[in-house]
């Protein structure tokens, strides 16, 4: 069967393989489609080069003249394109160095971020002191649970805790529940209107009737 | 150049090595050797200052085949700008040299096969000039167009069977 004309392109360029090579050989030889198809493609490249070439060797030496007739500067390559040559000895010295270099930064920096995990607690008659590094709030609340005899529970925080808003403050509901009630009630009123304020507060019906 | 210079030993390598191969090649994209020999003298200047950036004789050979090809492209380009440009502000072709109708018709037969090249698209046109003036194997076109060895082969058989379909539709006598 005679192959496709792509590979008998491939083959008039000898890019087709042994044994496929001698197999399109044959079929060339017993196949008088395929022997005509191939001569096409032979005629295209015979086509080609039809037409001779001009001297080339005569532009050879022309150019080559022009070149060496101009000023010509190589120019400087770039720092980070240059190429280092550095012994493989070296080059392995300097490895291992580096490595051993980012781990012990690694261990320093992880050794500082760690920080004081543990939870110290004295007690001093009626009063528990905790001082807390990095605990779950969980946990804090097992201690305190657990101190049945404390009367008094001093909570030490590190110097470094930092504080964030966590979720939505109560007052705010309050205020987004009641809309137009002033939220803060003067002192002075309290007893009066802080207490209309608290029933309003806690009856949902109230508001929405007025509006 | 400085003569005196190491480079210009390494450089003459590689000019010899490597000349033959891209004016070939550069001559049938610009159709006329004057423009052939600024392209190479272009191209081959290029890697001269670039010469320390570029490892080995084999990365230089891809390279100023490369560069070539492309400088011969972008000047085909912008001939063809310039002639449409012409064409546009006189409404009439331009001006070609005659200097006898012997030398017209000897000019024509020995242009026949640089018309044909020159209606194959650009993509098929440089594989098939690699292939048949520069005397590279598919791997050593896919290398220097960043292409597959694959993509080479089906666009030099397009670009053959595009040959032939354009010199049977010209009815062009071929010698």
């Amino acid at each position: 069967m005679c192959p496709d004309r792509e590979l008998l392109s491939a083959y008039l360029d000898g890019e087709v393989p042994s044994p496929w090579k001698e197999r399109i050989a044959d079929e060339l030889q017993n196949d008088a489609d395929c022997a005509a198809a191939y001569a096409q493609l032979c005629e295209s490249r015979r086509v080609l080069h039809s037409e001779p070439d001009p001297d080339f060797a005569v532009s050879k030496q022309t150019v080559w003249q022009r070149i060496a007739d101009m000023p010509l500067v190589r120019k400087p390559i770039p720092l980070w394109r240059r190429r280092v040559a550095l012994p493989v000895p070296v080059a392995a010295a300097a490895a291992s160095l580096l490595m051993l270099l980012a781990g012990g930064l690694l261990w320093h920096t992880a050794r500082a971020t760690v920080g004081p995990n543990e939870i110290a607690s004295s007690s001093v008659g009626n009063e528990l002191v905790v001082r807390i590094g990095e605990i779950s709030i969980e946990e804090l609340l097992r201690i305190i649970n657990a101190g049945e005899t404390v009367g008094e529970l001093t909570v030490t925080l590190p110097d470094s805790a930092t504080f964030g808003i966590f979720g939505e403050p109560q007052l705010v509901r309050a205020a987004d529940f009641r809309r137009e009630e002033p939220l803060l009630v003067p002192l002075e009123y309290r007893g009066a209107a802080g207490d209309a304020a608290g029933d309003r507060a806690t009856d949902p019906g109230a508001s929405a009737g007025r509006d | 150049m400085n003569w005196r210079d190491s480079h210009t030993r390494q450089f003459q390598h590689v000019y010899d090595e490597v000349f033959p191969i891209i004016v070939r090649i550069v001559y049938r994209i610009t159709g006329d050797l004057d423009s052939a020999e600024e392209v190479c003298q272009d191209a081959f200047i290029r890697f001269y200052e670039r010469m320390d950036t570029i490892p080995d004789s084999e990365q230089a050979r891809y390279w100023l085949i490369r560069v070539a090809k492309n400088l011969a492209l972008n000047l085909q380009k912008r001939r063809g700008r310039e002639r449409r440009a012409y064409e546009r502000v006189f409404h009439e072709p331009a001006p070609r040299e005659v200097s006898g109708e012997t030398e017209v018709l000897r000019a024509e037969s020995s242009k026949v096969v640089q018309h044909a090249l020159d209606r194959l698209p650009e993509g098929l046109r440089t594989v098939l000039v690699m292939k048949e003036y520069g005397d590279l194997n598919y791997k050593e076109i896919a290398t220097i167009l960043g292409i597959t060895e694959g993509n080479v082969k089906v666009r030099v058989f397009r670009a053959r069977e595009r040959l032939a379909e354009v010199l049977k539709e010209g009815d062009i006598y071929v010698p």
